[in-house]
């Protein structure tokens, strides 16, 4: 299956341009965040899925994890673990925000710092559903490059 | 999918190494200043040149203000708005201040003044009220 699907067959042009689309939004995003930390604490926290502290922790991680994934996506050897991660953030941010939903929870997304305050969970819902479909196409393009490669090194080393 | 989550858990370990060193120092990545600072001496020595947002509440502005400044209520920014429309002319410098120095009040009412009237030549008296000189 791996075999047939060579990453040359897929229109790598638009894998590109989507590439650059979902990385330069986590890229922005972890910047807003990195910028105003107590903003993203406490935009974490009005989830009330965690502990104050526990905020603190995730508000400081989490833009990290997105700038490093937005820069891995770039990097071939990485690409495929950058993608999974793109998807499991993606996850994370709407099981979060259609718990705070379900709650009735009146929470400003805080996805993009302190610039994103008046956006409504259920609109971010929407838009993070379209980025989590843009991840799972990225994750599959990185999955049929991966094999590709495995496949040529399996082929040469015969 | 092994290789794949190899990769994931080693950029989670890479981002959480920054991510550690700012909670271990308690790192702090201050954006550059927003606004710029305007000094008290500066705008009173050139009045002329600015036009001045007095933020804090009527009573107190009531009391005394820069001379010529606007007071403007941050709960009726609409009005507050139009009265510096009147005065206000590209290449004039709004200078906004309230009671003393990080005025969040301020702050909120410079970012709104800057976004609704579309210009960067909003500034912060630095110290506020507090620091203007009595003569």
């Amino acid at each position: 299956m791996a075999a047939k699907l060579k990453p040359n067959s897929l229109k790598t042009l638009p894998l590109a341009l989507l590439r650059v689309l979902v990385s330069g939004l986590f890229l922005a995003a972890g910047i807003l965040k990195l910028r105003d930390a107590d903003a993203t604490l406490i935009a974490v926290y009005q989830y009330k899925l965690l502990s104050w502290q526990a905020s603190g922790v995730v508000g400081t991680l989490l833009p990290f994890v997105e700038i490093t994934m937005a820069l891995a996506l770039w990097i071939p050897r990485v690409r495929l673990g950058a993608a999974v991660l793109c998807v499991c953030l993606n996850l994370l941010f709407l099981t979060a925000l259609g718990s705070a939903l379900a709650r009735n929870l009146d929470v400003s997304c805080g996805c993009f710092g302190t610039t994103d305050l008046y956006t409504t969970a259920a609109r971010r819902m929407i838009e993070d559903a379209v980025l989590l479909f843009l991840s799972l196409v990225l994750l599959r393009g990185a999955v049929i490059e991966h094999s590709a490669r495995l496949q040529s090194k399996l082929e040469s080393g015969k | 999918m092994g290789p794949a989550l190899k990769q994931a858990v080693l950029l989670l370990g890479v981002a959480s190494l920054p991510a550690a060193a700012t909670l271990f120092f308690d790192l702090k990545w201050e954006p550059p200043a927003e606004f710029h600072a305007a000094k008290a001496a500066d705008v009173h020595a050139h009045l002329d040149h600015f036009v001045s947002v007095d933020v804090r509440d009527e009573e107190r502005y009531e009391k005394a203000h820069i001379p010529g400044a606007l007071s403007v209520k941050e709960t009726e920014p609409d009005r507050g708005i139009d009265r510096i429309r009147t005065v206000w002319m590209p290449g004039k410098k709004i200078v906004v201040y309230g009671e003393g120095s990080g005025s969040d009040r301020a702050l909120r009412v410079a970012r709104l003044i800057k976004k609704e009237l579309r210009t960067k030549e909003v500034l912060l008296l630095e110290g506020g009220w507090a620091a203007w000189p009595r003569s």
